[in-house]
């Protein structure tokens, strides 16, 4: 399915390469979002009952 | 239903640009999905081989839309921290900042992607072609100004500081984006793209390639809101934490 001729090798890794970097952004971001949530959502807490 | 207001200046306040950011990103996660999807599939599978770069012409799917927008998220950089410089306002510093990382990556994956497809149509991977030379050095002000934020702590200092390099930066996004007009040399051809329809590429490949960019932008925004959002976050933790131990 995936044979795009002479240069399938080439067109590949373009895609592969890039969806790899690319899922780097989007995989840090989303984990540090979650955990900057859960932190302010802690401390929050925190803040409340120290009242 | 979203409420535009009228004044720009107001999402200057981090909780009007949270406020807003919250309503618009599930909307453009679904879009990114979608155009995305149908963009990289039609170019993928359902265009034709062109006459004379073979299959490799499939490359352009990827490599225009990264090489666009490692040069225009570049010039929003640039115009966050002119606004930063003139107004103060902390969120198009923090725009600036949270977009680097997107940027550095799409100027890498243009880099990558032009080497490949290079090899095999012009016989080299790299040259020292005005383009691909401006666009090594835009990659390399990506990197001091991601290092200039990973060095030290969120302040207004370093915000002027990041500010300027990103400012002298954006004469070379500038000569990577019009390098094929200024000098008539080089091995990188003339844009894939242009308001000249003679000049444009055929429509076979260019429908598929106007998808695959307003995919890529609407990823970029979609992830440039996520960010911004949390680094505001982050500095609400440091204010909190400042407050509560003195």
């Amino acid at each position: 399915m995936l044979d795009f001729g002479k240069y399938t090798f080439e067109v590949l890794i373009s895609y592969v390469g890039t969806f790899s970097l690319v899922s780097i952004v989007i995989v840090s971001t989303y984990f540090d979002a979650k955990k900057v949530k859960k932190d302010l959502k802690n401390l929050n807490i925190d803040i409340l009952n120290d009242k | 239903m979203i409420k535009f207001r009228k004044n720009i200046w107001e999402f200057a306040n981090p909780n009007n640009f949270l406020s807003i950011a919250n309503k618009i990103v599930p909307l453009f996660l679904i879009l990114t999905i979608i155009t995305l999807s149908v963009g990289l599939v039609w170019g993928l599978f359902f265009t034709p081989e062109d006459y004379r770069q073979g299959s490799s012409v499939k490359i352009i799917f990827i490599h225009v839309p990264t090489a666009f927008l490692a040069i225009n998220i570049y010039f929003m950089m640039f115009l966050a921290s002119i606004i930063w410089l003139i107004r103060r306002h902390h969120v198009s510093l923090i725009a600036a900042k949270s977009a680097a990382l997107i940027g550095l990556i799409m100027t890498l994956s243009a880099i990558l992607t032009g080497a490949i497809w290079g090899k095999p149509i012009w016989g080299t991977y790299w040259a020292w072609d005005p383009r691909l030379t401006s666009f090594a050095i835009l990659l390399m002000f990506y990197l001091g100004y991601l290092s200039i934020w990973q060095a030290m702590k969120f302040s207004d200092k370093i915000g002027d500081l990041s500010s300027w390099l990103c400012i002298v930066g954006s004469i070379f996004a500038l000569l990577s984006r019009y390098a094929v007009f200024f000098w008539d040399q080089g091995l990188h051809q003339g844009p894939s793209l242009s308001l000249d329809k003679e000049e444009n590429i055929d429509n076979v490949f260019y429908f598929p390639l106007i998808i695959c960019i307003i995919g890529f932008v609407l990823l970029f925004l979609t992830l440039l809101l996520i960010r911004i959002k949390t680094e505001i976050q982050k500095r609400k933790i440091n204010i909190l934490l400042n407050a509560r131990d003195g």
